[in-house]
C-alpha cells in the first residue's frame, strides 16, 4: 500500500486536474510539488492521469502480482518532458486522452508502465 | 528570499510589503506561483516603491496578473535603478499591458538587464515598443519572449531592432514563438553581428533543414561566439546534420546543445559522431533524446567517446538503442579519454542482460557521477545486478536514477539497505 501511496499516487495521478493557465507550467509546477523536480535533479519524463484513482486501482483488483493491465477506458492525461536543467528545470506539457498501463502489486497499481492512444 | 509555491494571495502582500519597507538590504525576492493578482501587486508595489528598496531580482510568475499590473510594475521600473531582473512570465498581461510596462523600460533610471516574459499573451504587435524600449536600454542581456505567438512577421522585425540596438544582448530565447525557416536569415543576422549573444533558445519552432540552414550561416560567422543552442522539435532531419556538423567542428565556443525530439536517425548522429571527433569541437553537454536513433549508431557514438574528451554529459534517452547499442556505448565510456559524468539513457529499450555491463562501467569510471536507467525493464534481476555495482567502494557514482522501473519488494529491501550501506550514492526513484 505504500508504494501505491508514495509512487503511484504521488507521482503519477492528479485528481482533479491542478488548475495552471498552460501546460507547461502546470508540468514546472507539479513535479516540483510531488518532489521530482528539485535543485538541478529532475525526473526526465512524468505522466500524470487525471482521473479519480479507483478507476486505475480496478484494473489491478484480483490480478496476480507483478501483472501488467491497461484500462479499457482512456483519461486525460499529462506528459511532460524535460526541456532544460539550468537554471532551472522546465517542462514541456502536453495534454492526450489516452488508455493507462500499469504494473500491479497485491491488487495495486504501483508502476505506470506506459500510456496508448 | 525564496517564497516560490507558498500559497500566498493578495492579503498577504500587504505584509510582504512592510517586509521589504523594513529591509532595505533585501535583494531578491521570488513570489512565483501565488495567486496574488492585480491587487495583490497593487499591496506590494508601496514596499517596491520605497527610496531605500533596493531590490535586484524580482520573480512574479505565474502570480494571476493581468495587464491591470502594468502600471504598478512601469512605476516600479521607472522608480528602481536597482531593480536588475524581472520575471513576469505566465501571467495574462497581453501586448497591451507590456506596452506600458515597455514605458517603464525606456525610463532613463531603469538599468533592467533580464527580462522574462514567456507566456504573456503577447502578439505581433508587441515587438514595435519592445524595440524601442531595446534602443532605450543598452544594460538588456536577456530577453526571454518564449510562447507568445509572435509570429515571423514580428520575429523579423525584433531581430533588425536587436541588430540596431546597442545593448550587449547575451541570451535571447524565442522557443515556441511560430517561427519558420522564413525568420532564420534575420535571426541568422542576430548571431553575425551580436559578438555578445551566448546563449540562443529557438526550440518548438518549425523552422526545418531550410531554416537550420540559414541559421549556421549566422553560426559560422567568426563574429558569433555562441555558446548554448537550443533547437528542440524544431522539425529537423538528418538533413541538416551536415550544417550542424561544420558548426560542431568549427565553433569552439558552442559548450551546449540540445536537439531533442528531432528525426535525426543514424545517419545524422553519424555525421554529428564524425565533428564531434574534431580537436576544435568543445562541446561538453549533447541532448539528443528521442532523435530516432538506434543501435546502427552507436559505434560512431562510440568512437566520439574514445576520443573526445570534452563531452561531459550526453542525454541519449527515448531512443531505441537496445541491449547491443548500450554495450557498444559502454566501450567508448570505458575509454580513459572520455570524460562523460553524466549519461542519460532513460527509455532504451535495455533489459536486465545488459547490466552486467552497466555495473562494470559503474564501478570502472571514476568520473561517471550520474547515470538515468529510467523507464526500462531492467526487472529485478537487472536492478540486483546494479545495486551490486553500487555495493562496490570503487563505484564513484552520485546519482543513480531508476524511475518507472518495476520491480518487487526484494528490490525495495535492496535499496533500503544500500541507504546504509551506501549513504553517499543517491538511488533515485
Amino acid at each position: 500500500y505504500t508504494r501505491f501511496r508514495k509512487d503511484f499516487l504521488r507521482k503519477h495521478v492528479d485528481f482533479p486536474r491542478t488548475q495552471s493557465p498552460n501546460n507547461n507550467q502546470y508540468c514546472d509546477v507539479m513535479m516540483m510539488r510531488r518532489g521530482m523536480s528539485s535543485s538541478g535533479r529532475c525526473k526526465d519524463l512524468n505522466t500524470f492521469v487525471h482521473t479519480d484513482p479507483q478507476n486505475v486501482v480496478q484494473v489491478c483488483r484480483n490480478q496476480p502480482d507483478r501483472a501488467i493491465r491497461t484500462t479499457r477506458q482512456r483519461f486525460p492525461v499529462t506528459v511532460c518532458k524535460l526541456i532544460r536543467r539550468k537554471p532551472s528545470c522546465r517542462y514541456r506539457g502536453t495534454q492526450r486522452n489516452h488508455r493507462v498501463q500499469v504494473g500491479c502489486l497485491r491488487g495495486l497499481p504501483v508502476h505506470l508502465n506506459n500510456t496508448f492512444p | 528570499m525564496g517564497l516560490d509555491d507558498c500559497n500566498l494571495s493578495s492579503n498577504n502582500c500587504k505584509d510582504l510589503s512592510s517586509i521589504i519597507h523594513t529591509n532595505p538590504s533585501l535583494k531578491e525576492l521570488k513570489l512565483n506561483n501565488n495567486e496574488l493578482g492585480d491587487a495583490g501587486i497593487e499591496y506590494l508595489s508601496k514596499g517596491l516603491l520605497t527610496p531605500s528598496c533596493s531590490l535586484q531580482k524580482l520573480w512574479l510568475q505565474n502570480c494571476n496578473l493581468t495587464s491591470a499590473s502594468c502600471e504598478t510594475l512601469r512605476s516600479v521600473l521607472s522608480a528602481q535603478p536597482s531593480l536588475t531582473e524581472l520575471h513576469v512570465g505566465d501571467n495574462k498581461l497581453g501586448t497591451a499591458g507590456v506596452k506600458v510596462l515597455c514605458q517603464g523600460l525606456m525610463n532613463p533610471n531603469c538599468k533592467l538587464q533580464k527580462l522574462q516574459l514567456e507566456y504573456c499573451e503577447l502578439t505581433a504587435d508587441i515587438v514595435e515598443a519592445l524595440n524601442a524600449a531595446l534602443q532605450a536600454k543598452p544594460t538588456l542581456k536577456e530577453l526571454s519572449l518564449s510562447n507568445n505567438t509572435l509570429g515571423d512577421t514580428a520575429v523579423k522585425q525584433l531581430c533588425r531592432g536587436l541588430v540596431e540596438a546597442s545593448c550587449d544582448l547575451e541570451l535571447l530565447h524565442l522557443e515556441n514563438c511560430g517561427i519558420t525557416s522564413d525568420s532564420c536569415r534575420d535571426i541568422s543576422a542576430v548571431l553575425s553581428n551580436k559578438p555578445s549573444l551566448l546563449d540562443l533558445a529557438v526550440g518548438d519552432n518549425k523552422i526545418g533543414d531550410a531554416g537550420l540552414a540559414l541559421l549556421c550561416q549566422g553560426l559560422l560567422h567568426p563574429n558569433c561566439k555562441i555558446q548554448k543552442l537550443w533547437l528542440w522539435d524544431c522539425d529537423l532531419t538528418s538533413a541538416s546534420c551536415k550544417d550542424l556538423s561544420r558548426v560542431f567542428s568549427t565553433k569552439e565556443t558552442l559548450l551546449e546543445v540540445s536537439l531533442i525530439d528531432n528525426n535525426l536517425r543514424d545517419s545524422g548522429m553519424e555525421m554529428l559522431c564524425q565533428a564531434l571527433k574534431d580537436p576544435k569541437a568543445h562541446l561538453q553537454e549533447l541532448w539528443v533524446r528521442e532523435c530516432g536513433l538506434t543501435a546502427a549508431c552507436c559505434k560512431a557514438v562510440s568512437s566520439v567517446l574514445s576520443v573526445n574528451k570534452h563531452l561531459q554529459v550526453l542525454h541519449i534517452g527515448e531512443n531505441k538503442l537496445g541491449n547491443a547499442g548500450v554495450e557498444i556505448l559502454c566501450e567508448g565510456l570505458l575509454h580513459p579519454n572520455c570524460n562523460i559524468h553524466s549519461l542519460w539513457l532513460g527509455n532504451c529499450d535495455i533489459t536486465a542482460a545488459c547490466c552486467a555491463t552497466l555495473a562494470n562501467v559503474m564501478v570502472t569510471k571514476q568520473n561517471l557521477t550520474e547515470l538515468d536507467l529510467s523507464y526500462n525493464t531492467l526487472e529485478d534481476e537487472g536492478v540486483m545486478k546494479l545495486c551490486e555495482a553500487v555495493r562496490n567502494p570503487n563505484c564513484k557514482m552520485q546519482q543513480l536514477i531508476l524511475y518507472d522501473i518495476f520491480w518487487g519488494p526484494e528490490v525495495d529491501d535492496e535499496l533500503k539497505a544500500l541507504e546504509e550501506a551506501r549513504p553517499d550514492v543517491k538511488i533515485v526513484s
